[in-house]
């Protein structure tokens, strides 16, 4: 585990955290729960996408691909 | 559809449980290719399928019945209209299939515009703020009048609908319902959409 990058640990919990949330959408019968984990879950999964990037980059950058 | 949603999410988080246990035996490229799947391509799709579903599920009757307010406008579709003077319209069209059962409220209550759906949905959330957050209002009442296109997208070309006396005794009525001008639910016409238990209302 030591080898995994910050931000990649950041970006999977953010991932399963909305997976979650949006499979909780799909089996709960009140509208304020799903408005909730719908809303809530999106939110997390675009994160989770958005820190991969950071990443991503952040990697090109240590290499110098981005110079 | 739901657990096959499910399935999909437990198979994405099994990629990235294998990702994450053997992180220093996969090659970068194969790190990078198993990543962009689990956390951009799938979520993307699967939060299409998500969404999707769950706008099929807040459509059913039983959604709306969730809130208590509710009860008696739903419990009104199941009215025996057959001993009473008035035929409200919601029972009619509820018992006789003329709607579909699973989402009747949806069916009436929707335009059916492009973007009708989107703002029955932006409406379900003020709902939600005002049942949840606020007082509800004791008295129900349409933020609009009903509109007319509503019923014409099923009667506008009917042949009853079309050739109905009452229709055709003011000869712009139909004109007028097609440019929302009048509504079908005037006094004198269809004036009863629902019967609640104690009440007449709208």
């Amino acid at each position: 585990m030591k080898e995994i990058p910050k931000l990649f640990k950041i970006a999977m919990s953010l991932n399963l955290i909305g997976l979650f949330l949006l499979c909780l959408s799909l089996t709960t019968n009140s509208p304020l729960q799903l408005a909730l984990a719908f809303s809530v879950g999106v939110t997390c999964l675009l994160s989770a996408f958005i820190f991969w990037i950071a990443m991503v980059l952040q990697e090109a950058s240590r290499k110098g691909m981005l110079d | 559809m739901k657990f096959v949603l499910i399935f999909f999410a437990v198979f994405n988080v099994v990629f990235l449980i294998i990702l994450i246990q053997f992180w220093s035996h996969f090659s970068t490229k194969t790190k990078k290719i198993i990543a962009f799947f689990c956390l951009g391509l799938f979520p993307v799709f699967w939060g299409i399928g998500v969404a999707q579903q769950n706008l099929k599920e807040t459509t059913a009757v039983g959604f709306c019945n969730n809130c208590h307010i509710m009860e008696p406008y739903v419990e009104s579709l199941k009215f025996n209209y057959e001993n009473s003077l008035d035929v409200p319209l919601a029972s009619i069209h509820y018992q006789n299939n003329w709607v579909s059962q699973k989402v009747a409220c949806y069916e009436c209550h929707t335009r059916y515009t492009m973007f009708g759906t989107f703002q029955a949905k932006l409406t379900g959330l003020k709902h939600l703020w005002k049942n949840y957050f606020t007082q509800p209002p004791e008295k129900l009442e349409l933020y609009k009048p009903f509109s007319p296109m509503e019923c014409l997208r099923c009667h506008g070309t009917s042949k009853k609908f079309l050739t109905e006396i009452k229709h055709n005794k003011d000869s712009d009525l139909i004109t007028a319902l097609k440019q929302e001008k009048r509504t079908c639910l005037e006094e004198g016409c269809h004036e009863v959409a629902h019967i609640l238990k104690d009440k007449k209302d709208f």
